[in-house]
């Protein structure tokens, strides 16, 4: 049997369509509950989602499909919401310094997936308006609906415009990104908060509490942390580490309502996010400096590195993506990405090392073969090597001088005294981008499972290339202002071809790359992506 | 007053021996604080702390933080792996068995050498998911760090049917003072030989020890509790049973399996209401298909047709999530398919897949039975008499074997077995004896009440 990259598109899809009936990620009896206030001046809002495992909606169906003609008709969703948003109202308890008040629906929606077995999950939101006054007040919240039920429980409290929030229990970091995410791995312990406390203040009068501000409003998603949690307002969830990444990119896949205005934003905010993604630590962009300074690289090697980098990368998170939704009996990413990570650091050492070697080797053969001065001397007539590639003989009678690296000619012949860099081959540039990008971005990532969750497919692989694109662009950027500058440089005497500085600098970015690949290496090896 | 030498000496004799008798009394004491406790009484006695539902929450939230801060710890991983499995036992969710195996994988991974803990509780998560050979291989891997780990391996040879070799293992780990653990194991043994009443014995000492010791996990007394229970309702005790559930709920109130066993215990009463009543406790905490069995049987009895139905697709719809995954072993399933006379083919693969994985007695029983209802007589009566090979004294398969004897025109025999499942348990099932009895009847015995 032949593997041709048809043949393993074709598994992958089949494989792929038999993953999407998997089951609920939480356990296929589990509830899942989700409530997040927002605290404004004079308002509290209360988003509540439930999601329902397969079983949990089997058992709910006969109340749903009331007429029993296994469709859920518009009208049925109405009365089901109607009945649903009133029943659980009665077990959801806000009291506002002690008292409880009624919650006021604002809105409500339910959503029926497919799930594993031919049966559905469904998702209720409901959004209830807390009748509050201005100035301050502590709110107590319990949620007592499918009590003993296993299940995701989190519940988070954030400061809307003109609010903030404080001495509270809530957690501030939405981990399933409204249980649209679950972590997986053990050392994730699922949240199961039922209850918070919190203390909400209107702006005008809130010292020293955490406050929102236009940006945590604009978007009626879930914000990711707007206000930098304080250690008596984490929970254990939010101090665990295990939170999902989380920022405008990995948002612009779950907005609500995909107008074609919201999509070319998200598509526009994904492309800045790859480009300010590009300058944080990783993605190679020391290593593509170095290695262009170092080998006297041109505008278009600088393109096909950042080309190369972002090409690896976007790969990366496909089949990272894949691995996470088909393979993750066999595959854990948590498991892969130091392990990617390592292997990418390991190339770039080799490189590295292979550069430094090879270019000290020149060096010595130079230094070795090449036993007179030019500084202001006469030839007379002797044979000499410069290198290995390029001996060659000749007589000079005449008086001249010239220094090293500066590129002249005996006899027509031009060359450079220089430590030569070695050429820059398509192998070395192809192999340093490959480890630049190996390691795909967690934000990427979540994007695309999201996207799958969420069935925007589409719409999560646009984000994701507007993203590599943005990431490319900064990269090449970097390459092409890299290699401007070297050219600069080489025009003043310090730099220019015979200088000191210009004669060891090939030499230095070999070790400067070759000590990214040990940092890189260790920091895998010490669990860090 | 004035003593003359010999009195002086006299005198310190008493003094001497009282002062022996306090240093001997103090050592004593000190070794026994329970008895010094049960001695002295004026001294509180210790009493089980209330359960607290959030604690193993709380142990997982700190034991997982502490494996994220030290990534080559492997003692935490194997303590976050045993107290996932602690939160499966509470909650029945099958997700933190799949993560107890994820914590001790992580721990082997870091030390595979002299890391029993982490063996032995891989083996338990991989039992916890019917993983039965692999979860046997794991606890081999941990006994020579432990001998509790033989006791383990008999525990799952018992779960595959290899009884001899559980025995075996089980005298590897004598019981040390009060171990009801070893108790439960040891009555296990008992059951399957047939020794009814000294398993029952070995199993109230065994939930007097569990009450006794203070530290262990409310959910592990309650299982001793819940364990008597099914002997004593096996044996047709069923107010003994039904105090025995209770205890069990007094130590863990959320404990859904004791709920379904009330739901059984009541339905084998007739008691349909109190039947619906622990089934719907039971089902809002761990929606079990089992338990919608017994609530639709339950509905059915009180002549709700409708409700039954929709208890019983509960049933299937779970099926079909069961083998959307891939599950092709579930004698449960099995069972009820066979019970309620659907899907008689599956029931048969699904016996034999069952079998495929665990030969012990109810396996063959299961197929037994799956193969009666599907009319291969022959085969049927072949797996029964399997099934009590050992000698087991349980009333279903007695009544099992009983029915494929008389299928089979075999009316002394049936006779003779059928009368025997009565003696055992008459209240073995909610309506089969009153069937049995009928049956009786007309081969000309006279069944006991």
């Amino acid at each position: 049997m032949k593997f041709t990259p048809t043949f393993c598109v074709l598994c992958a899809l089949v494989i792929s369509l038999a993953k999407l009936s998997a089951a609920h990620p939480m356990g296929n009896f589990s509830i899942n509950h989700y409530a997040r206030f927002e605290a404004r001046a004079n308002a509290l809002s209360l988003r509540y989602i439930l999601d329902f495992a397969e079983i949990p909606t089997a058992q709910r169906m006969p109340q749903l499909d009331s007429n029993g003609d296994g469709k859920i008709e518009g009208d049925e969703k109405s009365a089901f919401l109607r009945a649903e948003s009133a029943a659980l109202a009665k077990n959801l308890s806000v009291e506002i310094d002690g008292k409880r008040v009624p919650l006021q629906v604002l809105s409500s929606r339910l959503d029926l997936h497919p799930g594993a077995g031919g049966l559905d999950t469904l998702r209720v939101v409901i959004e209830y308006n807390v009748a509050v006054s201005s100035g301050e007040h502590r709110v107590s919240y319990r949620d007592d609906n499918f009590r003993g039920r296993t299940g995701w429980m989190e519940v988070i409290a954030v400061a809307g415009k003109g609010g903030a929030i404080r001495d509270s229990s809530a957690a501030t970091v939405d981990r399933s990104r409204g249980l649209t995410v679950f972590p997986a791995d053990a050392e994730a312990v699922k949240p199961l908060q039922n209850s918070a406390t919190f203390t909400m203040t209107g702006a005008t009068g809130a010292s020293g509490a955490t406050s929102g501000n236009a940006s945590a409003t604009a978007s009626g998603a879930a914000q990711p942390n707007p206000n930098p949690a304080s250690p008596e307002t984490q929970t254990p969830a939010a101090t665990s580490g295990s939170a999902t990444p989380q920022n405008r990119f990995t948002q612009a896949i779950a907005e609500r309502d995909l107008t074609p205005g919201v999509m070319l934003a998200g598509i526009l905010i994904s492309f800045l996010f790859g480009v300010a993604h590009s300058l944080s630590p990783g993605h190679g962009k020391t290593m593509v400096a170095a290695y262009l300074v170092g080998s006297r690289g041109t505008p278009r090697h600088a393109m096909l590195l950042g080309l190369v980098v972002t090409i690896t990368h976007t790969f990366g998170v496909f089949l990272l993506g894949l691995a996470t939704l088909f393979a993750t009996n066999y595959i854990v990413p948590e498991r892969l990405y130091p392990a990617l990570s390592a292997a990418s650091g390991l190339i770039i050492f080799g490189v590295g090392l292979w550069l430094l070697m090879s270019r000290w080797q020149m060096l010595a053969a130079q230094q070795h073969n090449y036993s007179h001065s030019h500084d202001g001397h006469g030839h007379d007539g002797h044979e000499h090597s410069h290198d290995g590639d390029h001996a060659h003989a000749h007589s000079h009678d005449h008086d001249h001088s010239h220094a090293h690296g500066e590129v002249h000619s005996h006899g027509g012949k031009a060359h450079s005294h220089a430590v030569p860099e070695g050429p820059v081959t398509l192998r070395t540039l192809v192999t340093l981008g490959i480890s630049g990008g190996i390691v795909p971005c967690p934000e990427a990532l979540v994007v695309l499972l999201a996207a799958v969750k969420m069935h925007r497919i589409g719409y999560g692989l646009l984000l994701i290339v507007a993203f590599s694109i943005g990431l490319a662009a900064a990269l090449i950027a970097i390459g092409l202002v890299v290699v401007s500058a070297g050219q600069r440089l080489s025009r003043l005497d310090r730099f220019s071809a015979g200088g000191k500085l210009t004669r060891y600098l090939p030499i230095g970015s070999a070790a400067i790359i070759t000590i990214i690949g040990i940092a890189l290496t260790l920091r895998a090896a010490g669990g860090a992506p | 007053m004035k003593f003359n030498t010999k009195t002086r000496r006299l005198l310190w004799i008493p003094v001497f021996a009282a002062l022996v008798g306090s240093a001997a009394w103090a050592f004593v004491a000190g070794r026994s604080p329970s008895r010094l406790a049960a001695l002295s009484q004026s001294a509180p006695v210790a009493q089980r702390a209330p359960y607290d539902p959030n604690a193993v929450h709380s142990n997982l939230v700190f034991l997982a933080r502490k494996a994220k801060g030290d990534v080559g710890d492997p003692i935490t991983r194997a303590m976050l792996a045993r107290t996932y499995l602690e939160s499966y036992r509470e909650t029945g969710d099958a997700a933190d068995a799949v993560r107890a195996e994820a914590a001790a994988r992580a721990s082997l991974a870091i030390r595979t050498r002299h890391n029993g803990e982490a063996w032995m509780q891989l083996a338990g998560s991989l039992l916890a998911q019917h993983r039965f050979p692999e979860a046997l291989a794991a606890a081999r891997r941990a006994t020579p760090y432990s001998d509790q780990a033989y006791r383990q391996c008999a525990g799952l040879e018992i779960e595959i049917g290899q009884y001899q070799a559980a025995e075996r293992d089980l005298a590897k780990s004598p019981p040390r003072g009060e171990d009801p653990a070893f108790l439960a194991l040891a009555a296990r043994l008992l059951e399957v030989r047939g020794k009814n009443a000294d398993a029952l014995a070995l199993l109230q000492e065994a939930a007097s020890q569990a009450d006794a010791n203070l530290d262990m996990p409310h959910q592990s007394v309650a299982w001793f509790h819940e364990r008597l229970g099914h002997r004593l309702s096996s044996m047709g005790r069923l107010d003994e049973a039904e105090q025995s559930y209770n205890a069990a709920l007094k130590v863990f109130p959320r404990d859904y399996r004791t709920m379904a066993a009330l739901a059984r215990l009541h339905a084998a009463r007739n008691d349909w209401q109190h039947a619906i009543e622990w089934g719907d406790k039971a089902a809002a905490i761990v929606p079990a298909p089992e338990t919608f069995a017994l609530l639709g049987d339950a509905y059915a009895a009180l002549g709700q047709a409708s409700a039954a139905a929709g208890q019983w697709k509960l049933v299937e719809q779970i099926g079909a999530l069961a083998r959307s995954q891939g599950a092709v072993y579930d004698r449960q399933r099995a069972l009820f398919y066979a019970d309620h006379n659907r899907n008689l083919q599956e029931a048969v693969t699904l016996a034999r897949g069952e079998l495929r994985l665990r030969k012990d007695i109810y396996a063959h029983d299961t197929l037994a039975w799956t193969l009666f209802k599907a009319g291969k007589l022959a085969e049927a009566e072949a797996a029964a008499t399997r099934a009590r090979a050992m000698g087991t004294q349980d009333a279903t398969l007695f009544y099992h074997a009983g029915s494929i004897a008389l299928a089979r025109g075999q009316r002394d025999r049936a006779r003779l077995l059928l009368s025997r499942a009565l003696e055992i348990n008459p209240t073995f099932d909610p309506t089969a004896p009153r069937r049995v009895r009928a049956v009786l009847a007309q081969l000309g015995t006279k069944s006991t009440p």
